[in-house]
């Protein structure tokens, strides 16, 4: 198979991220470059939710070698850092000049300068998901404008000098949660509060687990990010009635014990701690917007009793179900 | 309902009642009782208030009279005893139930702190600039939010939040009255907090009091109408049925028919 081989300095200007597109046939909707002929499948999606920051989400699926090959920027041009989540991990090969960069469930959030010189390829005929964020050294200072003297002292390194940055990192719990979030909702017609909202939580996320000390659980194996997430919609589609765990397991391909420890990794909670709880936010929920008897929602529910449900509503939100009900105005 | 008041404040001079300590942080009078609030301007149009105070004396804080230019309030509390809000006539009983509330600068709006109270509170507010640029002009979903917002001015907006959102407001509240976080962790997760409470208002979730009270009168004529066969239930049993109080029950009826529930009866028989 031939190896197609793109050199770029930057994808965040309307000129860049054009001949990106160009190059592979792609075609510009809004936002987005639109992806389905022989090269590759799918969307990239670039936002610039502030001056100086830019959000791309990719969701393709190539079918030839690919080889990018970001350059490094001209030394007179503005500093700017990047962070990438990659989320299929195994499935992209890095290397920093010539040297090979570890991609792997450890190692999957990349912290980088535009003076680095990077290769990115994929694996073929795999569909992946993964996003970066850019930013500016001028944007990254406003927004650190009054952080604390140890903090600016351990993010100075980084921007005073020309010296080259690659580093990896593993995506923390937050960071799956916010990256799932961007995953299933179509940001091009989110509201620009929720983009910088999400793009600030994974900056924010990124600094204070370097410079801060604040040391997430580390995952001990290799998440199946997407397999876990399928089994958290499974688990939501079946709030009636509890599937069981040995089905979710064979339905996304895992042994039930890697399903419990990777389920607990991500949620930071097991699965049926997790279950109830989603449960009883439903119970409330309806009970806000039907206005029905805790006997009713408790079988709609799957409870045979009232009081096992009632029970379980009161350790969960700490009043009755039907104190919601009595909620009164006078 | 009357509360005896040892203090009323606007929530526009609300640090009168606090002692200004720098660095954003303001300390409660220790006549009134002990704690923190701590202010932050995040962004042009953009303010947090984060509470954390115990209170020994009756305190009353009012809205303002919605002079100048428009804002909006949205408080999350994460803890709240002791507390009884308060909308025009309404007397708003559903704390801890009810733990978000959404006002405008021009909603009639009390809030009645009783000793001993604990509060524990996240205070946002923005312009209403702030939620044009950020919101309005920036996605057709939110095309139906500015009659929203225009209904804030006659009734506050409610919701209750998750246990996990709880704990995430209760874990920035303390944060920052321990000043332990860095100014940029405080607006990204304030912003995540405020994105995620838009959400929620654009997919309904959310109620106003005007309409829990139509919807517990609307409940109501729908039974009256489901069970027209002859069927007479006493007070007794539709407050059972509905889970609120007779005298509730009295009151609904009668905003409902005009009429008490026996003389409905009556008339009932009279013209069968």
């Amino acid at each position: 198979m031939n190896e197609i081989h793109y050199e770029f300095r930057e994808l965040d200007n309307d000129a860049s991220f054009l001949s990106f597109g160009e190059f592979f046939g792609g075609t510009l909707k809004n936002q987005t470059l639109c992806f389905d002929n022989e090269v590759a499948k799918g969307e990239l999606t670039r936002l610039e939710p502030d001056k100086g920051l830019w959000l791309r989400k990719w969701s393709l699926n190539v079918y030839q070698n690919i080889i990018l090959h970001k350059l490094p920027a001209p030394a007179t041009t503005e500093k700017k850092l990047g962070l990438v989540y990659f989320l299929d991990p195994s499935l992209f090969q890095l290397k920093n000049q010539s040297r090979k960069i570890k991609c792997n469930s450890h190692h999957n959030n990349l912290f980088y300068c535009n003076s680095a010189k990077l290769n990115f390829s994929v694996t073929t005929g795999q569909p992946f998901y993964a996003v970066d964020i850019a930013f500016t050294k001028t944007w990254l200072l406003n927004q650190f404008a009054e952080a604390s003297d140890p903090f600016r002292m351990a993010m100075e390194p980084y921007l005073k000098t020309n010296k080259e940055i690659v580093s990896m990192q593993p995506c923390t719990i937050e960071d799956y949660k916010t990256l799932h979030e961007l995953e299933l909702s179509p940001i091009e017609e989110q509201d620009s509060l929720f983009i910088r909202s999400r793009v600030y939580s994974l900056v924010t996320n990124f600094f204070y687990k370097c410079f801060c000390g604040v040391k997430e659980k580390r995952m001990q194996c290799a998440i199946q990010y997407e397999k876990i997430m399928r089994v958290a919609g499974i688990l939501a589609e079946n709030l009636q009635k509890y599937p069981s765990i040995k089905a979710i397991a064979r339905e996304v391909n895992m042994s039930v014990s890697s399903l419990l420890r990777q389920f607990k990794l991500i949620y930071g909670k097991g699965i049926n701690e997790y279950y109830l709880e989603k449960k009883m936010e439903l119970a409330k929920k309806m009970m806000y917007e039907n206005r029905t008897t805790v006997k009713a929602i408790a079988q709609a529910l799957g409870y045979k009793q009232a009081s096992p449900f009632i029970e379980r509503f009161i350790k969960h939100h700490g009043f009755s179900p039907g104190k919601i009900l009595k909620t009164s105005f006078e | 309902m009357n509360y005896s008041v040892d203090h009323t404040i606007s929530f526009e001079k609300l640090t009168n009642i606090f002692t200004e300590k720098g660095d954003n942080l303001f300390i409660l009078r220790p006549e009134i009782g002990t704690g923190t609030l701590s202010i932050f301007n995040l962004e042009k149009g953009l303010r947090a208030r984060f509470w954390n105070c115990e209170f020994d004396k009756a305190v009353q804080i009012h809205n303002g009279n919605g002079h100048g230019k428009p804002y909006f309030n949205l408080a999350f509390f994460s803890k709240c005893d002791n507390l009884q809000l308060e909308s025009g006539h309404k007397h708003f009983k559903g704390v801890p139930v009810w733990d978000t509330v959404f006002i405008s600068s021009s909603t009639i709006f009390n809030i009645h702190i009783q000793p001993v109270a604990r509060v524990q509170c996240l205070g946002i507010s923005f312009s209403y600039e702030w939620i044009v640029n950020n919101l309005l002009n920036t996605s057709q979903a939110f095309l139906y939010f500015e009659k929203k917002l225009k209904d804030l001015n006659a009734e506050p907006l409610l919701g209750s939040m998750t246990v996990e959102d709880k704990k995430r407001v209760a874990d920035l509240v303390i944060g920052c009255s321990k000043k332990q976080l860095e100014l940029f962790h405080i607006k990204s997760a304030v912003l995540k907090i405020t994105s995620d409470f838009f959400k929620k208002v654009q997919s309904q979730e959310l109620v106003s009091l005007q309409n829990c009270a139509e919807q517990h009168t609307l409940d109501i004529r729908n039974f009256f109408l489901a069970n027209d066969n002859g069927f007479k239930p006493d007070i007794k049993t539709l407050a059972a049925h509905f889970a609120v109080s007779e005298s509730t029950i009295k009151r609904y009826f009668k905003k409902q028919y005009g009429t008490t529930l026996s003389t409905y009866h009556r008339s009932n028989n009279k013209h069968n």
